[in-house]
């Protein structure tokens, strides 16, 4: 129980109203003259109980603050008022939504007993800050605080992931991620697994996210006061591992990429017989139809023989390629590539190339196993239409160690950060990338049980988890939803608009975090968090500013987050004094 | 019909509400036969529209008093009734800055709690009473009794009449040491009602013609007064100090008069009154042509106040923050009720 005394030689900034119902949950406050409430202040009341068993200490949060002219019977009555002509009592009262009782016994607080602002101590109690053994900071509150949040409920221990909502442009959601991640590994929360813990970014949109190993040159002191005040590291990311989609080029593979070049940068590509292997083509499949059709029975059947194919004696070699018997109508006998992985399917389900009766096909029964031909030409469209998007991600002419150099694994030893990028992919291609990294880090993770967690960024859910429809990583992301809290797997997933994404994956996150909001969004039961009058704000949030809800606290809070101290954009890049060193000592050699 | 039209029966807009106030200043009305002299301003009697509108007072000064029987008493002496009441008084002054934008504010506001008896009651009352409020507060009303509020004579009236004097007579404390505080600045001081005798520099306001002092022909000019214009002042009472000079104006506007909303010709017409002594005559011409225009400004809109135009705005919050201050009726009758039955 903290000792309000400290504060009897602090004014009260008023007294609980009277006219309003005071309630344990919620009352109102009626501001004392020459003094402020504003939204998201947080004050506490303390009462004696009407019975002389002690005292009760009340802390809320400010949610609504309005100001009127009492005892006036006209609206027109307000001009008479301004011009000097009638004497008006004016009343100031704020909305207080109550956070916390201690001790927990939930009378309402008297009208007319002091209200104070709650600071330091009392304000870490109002806001549960002083039961979370492990916090890593949020942001800053409007009244100059830092927030928290509570790492158990993010890390698995009580709960998992997070969600941010908000209009793209202005709501800064990746922004925000990427500061919670900073925060969460340099704020000390992650103890003794800091060093196997792991991050990994989906870029999705241009190449911003390629220079979070960079200063930012646009910095002011105010900035740092910010890192300071959240007591994190002024400094940009370590141990980044950038990776970004190949360019389409035969051999060897070069990241696309057109702002940065350097040897941080490598490509990632996947070779055609681990494809077979782990069954990935499924991932390649996504549409509202599929589930409708046959389709999924077909394309088991033709994973689990392509698996056994890549698996048998002809394959035991080092590369990418699979060997086959004859197909096609030129009687090839190894697939190097993805087309002619369609090639092969097409000669194996419609019989091109080994003419039948009647002209028609000849199918291979095992492999179209009792499907319509219907069925199969529609499946051989599909994969020739992701065949143009994924051709040169999935190659078959290279050898075993290059695949190994140039594979996506986010879980491999020596960086903590790997950011992918997939923005310059197709639909098809984004499905395939982001549902196979997802699908071996949950395989892994499995194998390896929760050690340290991995942190996986991933913007857009609502195309990769819909509400309606059918997407081959819904399952996957449903499934890290519920269980990847026991495994160790933190989905930290964004979006424009919870309302698209498969319930499930938003309702098992345990932090809700919302940037600026479309009006229509904001009235929608997804956001029912959003008590009071955090609604009609969400709709004129600035850029830098989210509401966050978690567990404990039983109120949104406000918070602003810093401007980063890491580059977000090429444009944005601090010039490296070391780098420039390198230079000048080359010039002079020159 | 035709006895309507010629008698001109109109509404009373004041309504049953506000019925003008029963008289109880007798002090004022014993005086039946008071003076008045029409000539002192050295004019014919006809309508006076200033001509050139003087610059009004920086501050102006309204007091009000309200007054409220909470509870009535009925005594018992041998076989003689006695009466009795507990009374409420609310007197305060708003201040308002014609010139500027300066915010109306309230000021001096002062509520009284009192006692009155009357009949042949046993013994002396000494005593205040202390009534409890109930749970939930400590606090206690006290209501206190005053020698001036003691009648031997039983009198079922006397009491509201004694609460009433009681009023009058604070209103007018206020307004003297408000008069006695004058500072520089140009500034006057308006009490709502009639001015009691010694009240210097002080305007009364007189909102209720509850007397007539013009006669016959004189009287005709208030029928045609216009939003505007004043009658020519003239004097009430004998030549010593309880002199006043008196006027009559129209309050109202252009827009809303008794015309337009069709009632008696006499709706809005306010009388104002000043003492003689510590008033010069030129003064007396300068308040009574600011008057004029100053008066209807702060005249009340119908749809506000039943007592429009004659109820002065400042005055009409006036009195609802007094009655604010006064407390809820209902929950102090109750109390009463409660002190007097256990005690």
């Amino acid at each position: 129980m903290t000792d309000l005394n400290e504060n009897s030689s602090i004014n009260p900034v008023g007294v609980v109203l009277g006219t309003q119902e005071a309630t344990p949950l919620d009352f109102w406050v009626a501001v004392l003259p020459r003094q402020v409430l504003r939204l998201d202040d947080v004050v506490t009341v303390r009462i004696q109980r009407p019975d002389g068993q002690g005292m009760i200490d009340f802390y809320g949060v400010v949610d609504q603050v309005r100001r009127s002219y009492e005892g006036i019977d006209f609206e027109t009555d307000s001009f008479l008022a301004s011009r000097g002509d009638m004497p008006v009592t004016e009343s100031y009262a704020a909305h207080v939504q109550v956070t916390r009782i201690h001790p927990e016994d939930y009378l309402p607080p008297a009208p007319g007993a002091n209200v104070f602002l709650a600071r330091e101590k009392e304000l870490e109690i109002g806001l549960f800050f002083d039961e979370m053994d492990q916090k890593t900071p949020a942001g800053k509150m409007q009244n100059g605080s830092p927030a928290y949040l509570n790492f158990e409920f993010i890390d698995g221990n009580k709960g998992a992931h997070i969600n941010i909502s908000g209009l793209s442009g202005v709501a800064t959601k990746t922004s925000y991620a990427l500061f919670l991640l900073h925060s969460i590994f340099n704020s000390g929360v992650l103890g003794s697994r800091a060093p196997n813990t792991k991050a990994l970014i989906f870029n999705v949109k241009g190449e911003d996210l390629f220079f979070l190993d960079k200063f930012n040159s646009k910095q002011d002191e105010t900035n740092k006061a910010a890192y300071e005040l959240l007591k994190l590291p002024f400094e940009p990311f370590k141990d980044c591992n950038f990776r970004a989609s190949p360019k389409r080029n035969g051999g060897v593979p070069f990241s696309n990429l057109n702002q940065r070049a350097d040897e941080k940068i490598q490509p990632y590509i996947w070779s055609l017989k681990e494809v077979c292997r782990k069954r990935l083509l499924k991932f390649l499949m996504s549409g509202n139809d599929i589930q409708k059709s046959n389709l999924p029975f077909l394309l088991s059947n033709i994973e689990e023989l392509l698996s056994n194919l890549a698996n048998d004696k002809h394959n035991k070699g080092n590369s990418g390629h699979l060997i086959t018997d004859r197909y096609g109508e030129s009687g090839k006998t190894k697939i190097s590539n993805f087309s002619e992985l369609v090639e092969f399917l097409e000669d194996k389900l419609l019989g091109i190339g080994r003419p039948g009766e009647d002209d028609e096909g000849n199918p291979d029964a095992r492999w179209l196993a009792r499907n319509a031909p219907a069925t199969a030409m529609a499946l051989v469209r599909r994969l020739r239409a992701a065949g143009d998007e994924v051709s040169h991600l999935i190659r078959g002419d290279l050898e075993d160690e290059q695949f190994e150099r140039y594979k996506l694994a986010p879980l491999a030893p020596g960086h903590c950060l790997t950011v992918a990028d997939i923005n310059k992919l197709g639909s098809i291609a984004k499905m395939f990338v982001v549902g196979v990294t997802l699908q071996e880090i949950f395989q892994e993770k499995e194998k390896s049980g929760q050690g340290a967690p991995i942190f996986i960024v991933l913007d857009e859910l609502n195309k990769y988890a819909p509400r309606e429809g059918y997407s081959p990583i819904k399952d996957l992301l449903v499934d890290i939803a519920e269980r990847g809290r026991s495994l160790g797997i933190i989905l930290i997933g964004a979006q424009q608009t919870a309302s698209e994404v498969e319930r499930r994956v938003v309702g098992q996150s345990a932090i809700r975090v919302v940037g600026r909001l479309d009006g229509a969004e904001a009235q929608r039961p997804e956001y029912n968090f959003l008590t009071g009058t955090c609604r009609q704000r969400a709709q004129f949030m600035k850029s830098g500013t989210m509401f966050i809800h978690q567990p404990e606290v039983p109120t949104p809070l406000l918070i602003n987050f810093p401007f980063p101290a890491y580059a977000t954009r090429s444009k944005e890049v601090a010039d490296d004094p070391a780098e420039e060193e390198e230079l000048a000592a080359d010039l002079d050699r020159v | 019909m035709s006895f309507w039209q010629d008698n001109d029966f109109r509404i009373d807009p004041w309504g049953e509400g506000y019925g003008t106030p029963v008289s109880f200043e007798n002090d004022e009305e014993e005086d039946l036969d008071v003076e008045v002299d029409i000539s002192v301003e050295g004019r014919g009697w006809a309508s006076i529209t200033p001509i050139s509108e003087s610059r009004n007072p920086d501050r102006l000064v309204f007091i009000d008093g309200r007054r409220r029987i909470d509870c009535l008493l009925v005594g018992r002496n041998e076989n003689d009734v006695l009466y009795g009441a507990f009374g409420t008084i609310g007197v305060g002054a708003v201040e308002v800055f014609p010139n500027s934008t300066n915010a109306a504010n309230y000021n001096a506001i002062e509520i009284q709690r009192v006692l009155s008896f009357s009949g042949d009651f046993k013994g002396e009352p000494s005593q205040n009473a202390l009534i409890p409020c109930p749970v939930g507060s400590s606090s206690s009303i006290e209501y206190t009794l005053h020698k001036s509020l003691l009648k031997r004579e039983a009198d079922p009236q006397a009491s509201k009449a004694q609460i009433q004097a009681l009023m009058r007579r604070s209103e007018t404390r206020l307004a003297q040491s408000l008069a006695n505080e004058l500072s520089d600045i140009d500034e006057l001081i308006i009490l709502d009602g009639n001015l009691f005798s010694r009240l210097e520099k002080v305007l009364g306001y007189v909102k209720t013609l509850r007397k007539q002092y013009l006669t016959g022909e004189k009287s005709s000019l208030l029928w045609n007064l216009k939003p505007g214009e004043r009658t020519p002042i003239f004097t009430i009472g004998k030549e010593d100090r309880d002199l006043l000079w008196s006027w009559y104006i129209r309050s109202g506007t252009n827009d809303i008069n008794y015309q337009r909303l069709g009632f008696h010709g006499l709706h809005g017409i306010i009388r104002l009154e000043m003492n003689v002594s510590g008033t010069p005559l030129e003064e007396a011409k300068r308040i009574a042509d600011i008057s004029t225009t100053l008066i209807p400004r702060f005249a009340s809109h119908p749809a506000r106040d039943p007592r429009a135009p004659q109820n002065l705005i400042p005055v009409g919050a006036l009195e609802k923050e007094l009655g604010r201050r006064m407390g809820d009726s209902k929950l102090i009758q109750r109390y009463i009720n409660n002190f007097l039955q256990s005690g």
